[in-house]
């Protein structure tokens, strides 16, 4: 009796595109396209949010150690620095390391490898690559290495690290931006598709006038009234969203190389696994919360004008 | 079967539709229900199938208490009421057939069951054999005959006519006033509420006279007076 209900409220859902085909195809359109514009937004929102994590952990700051510093010195230093909240981590390198290190990079390069083997003493110094939690923290803990205990055992320092910050905070305040505009846009979609919704059902039911009083007079149930109406609107944003969500995929897989370009070039991030790790939950979200509005939307239109 | 207690039914802008009203209508009965333009008729039918409520008084069919029936309720009194209104007349788009199925289809008969009981209504109304014609393509006689044969696919107890005959030449209104006594004779209980004089007269059934929401006579072989 349920299945055969359901199914009979289905047929009727579906003859109520067929009946208003102009006004179906409009709402598709609107519901696709306010679907669209938030992926769209939270699609560079997540990408925004991924580049500047990547800029952020690339960016560290090295110490180069004087030359008389014992490792006992230099781990205790490295101790020091590690037990600071701020600090990410911290990476003792040894003049044996780094030489080892420059090898390595330098393997195909004969030149410097001859060079390298004329050599009697490693000169290349020993030194201390610090990582900050946040950006930010880079100038707390620039200031903690410029005590003087510290001061004495340090060569050189690289502070490049506040070139890195300008570019984060530019980065940081882009995505702040993409998340206000994002966030008006979508409201303002989401609230239009609603507004559409809510008329086209309400069309809808106008339009079925005399088959709802008839259904009445011979006492169809008040849920089996409003179920193909319901259905309808779940049918637009299943559809809709479906579109516009698979048009989204689809751009950022065939889109992935330029967005790789643009906002990760030199990096090991993979944009498509970006898609699959984060962005399809947004998707999932997104396609839930557009059948959840468009439900609330028929259920407060057949309230009102079934009077159910 | 159908009794009302002392109803008023006062519309918004303090329209009195209905004032005092008591009667009692039993099993098997064939009531018409007559007066003037804007007496009340339809009014009291509707209270019957509960689309309207009254302000005071009862509403009791069978033994069901309907005056404040819960709305979920009402689909089950529907189903027990068959009603023929002028407001609600046949689907165009869909055939005789059709049309009769629908009320089957909506409140959940199975597919068996509608291909069994759709031929037997329109049987008993005598239109089988143009089941599968568009309500254009049959006479108003016709179409009237189907929304009765429609109003009797519950097989109810009580049958609601508001009007049956209201657009209808004397040949045609005959023979849908035939139709009910048949229904009647099988022993489902009628209501007829009409306006057609000759009608009344040549029943000699049962006569309630309503004038300005009051019922002011009540007899038992009526005829039309006013
Ligand atoms: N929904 C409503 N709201 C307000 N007034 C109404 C409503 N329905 C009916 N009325 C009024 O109540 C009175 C009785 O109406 P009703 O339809 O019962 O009359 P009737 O006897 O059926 O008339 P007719 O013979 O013309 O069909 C009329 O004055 C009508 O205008
Ligand atoms: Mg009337």
């Amino acid at each position: 009796m349920i299945a055969l209900q359901a199914s009979r409220a289905i047929k009727f859902a579906f003859q109520n595109f067929h009946r208003n085909l102009w006004l179906s195809i409009i709402t598709f359109f609107i519901v696709a396209v306010a679907v669209f514009s938030i992926s769209l937004v939270s699609a560079l929102n997540v990408l925004g949010q991924r580049a500047l994590q990547t800029v952020e952990t690339k960016v560290d700051v090295t110490l180069e150690l004087k030359t008389e510093v014992t490792e006992d010195q230099a781990l205790a230093f490295k101790d020091r620095l590690t037990q600071s909240p701020t600090v990410q981590s911290v990476v003792y390198q040894s003049k044996a390391q780094a030489m080892e290190n420059f090898k390595k990079v330098h393997e195909q390069d004969p030149n410097i490898q001859e060079l390298l083997s004329e050599l009697t003493s490693n000169p290349l110094p020993a030194s201390i690559i610090i990582k900050a939690k946040k950006i930010t923290d880079f100038e707390s803990i620039m200031k903690f290495v410029d005590n003087e205990e510290n001061l004495q055992l340090i060569a050189n320092k690289d502070r490049d690290f506040q070139d890195s910050q300008t570019v984060i905070q530019k980065l940081t305040q882009i995505t702040h931006r993409i998340r206000e505009v994002g966030m008006v846009t979508s409201g303002v979609f989401a609230l239009l598709s609603l507004i559409v919704l809510f008329n086209t059902i309400r069309i809808a039911i106008y339009t079925h006038r005399e088959e709802i009083g008839i259904m009445r007079l011979v006492g169809a149930s008040n849920g089996f009234i409003r179920a193909p109406f319901i259905l309808e609107s779940l049918i637009y944003s299943i559809i809709g969203a479906g579109i516009a969500l698979g048009v989204i995929v689809f751009l950022w897989q065939s889109t992935a190389p330029a967005m790789y370009n643009f906002f990760f070039a030199g990096t090991n991030v993979n944009v498509s696994g970006i898609l699959k790790e984060e962005f399809m939950t947004v998707i999932g979200w997104e396609f839930l919360g557009s059948i959840v509005l468009s439900v609330l939307s028929a259920w407060i239109a057949t309230r009102r004008y079934l009077k159910v | 079967m159908i009794t009302l207690e002392k109803v008023s039914k006062i519309y918004p802008h303090k329209v009195i539709a209905l004032k005092d009203v008591s009667v009692t209508i039993e099993a098997g009965e064939f009531v018409s229900i007559v007066g003037q333009s804007g007496t009340g008729k339809t009014t009291l039918a509707k209270m019957i199938i509960a689309e309207e409520h009254p302000n005071e008084g009862r509403v009791i069919i069978g033994d069901w208490d309907i005056t404040n029936i819960n709305r979920k309720d009402v689909p089950l009194l529907r189903r027990q009421i068959g009603v023929v209104f002028q407001d609600f007349k046949l689907l165009p788009q869909k055939t005789l057939f059709e049309n009769v199925a629908f009320a089957l289809e909506v409140s959940g008969v199975s597919h068996e069951k509608i291909k069994q009981i759709v031929p037997q209504v329109l049987k008993i109304v005598g239109l089988q054999h143009k089941q599968d014609r568009f309500p254009r393509e049959v006479s108003g006689g016709e179409q009237q005959r189907v929304v009765i044969a429609r109003a009797l696919v519950h097989r109810p107890k009580i049958l609601v006519a508001d009007e049956p005959t209201g657009n209808l030449d004397a040949i045609n209104a005959h023979e849908i006033v035939e139709l009910l006594l048949k229904i009647n004779s099988f022993g489902t209980t009628v209501v007829l509420v009409t306006h057609n004089r000759e009608i009344v007269n040549s029943l000699r059934k049962r006569v309630l006279t309503i004038d300005h929401g009051h019922l002011i006579s009540d007899q038992a072989t009526g005829k039309y007076r006013l």
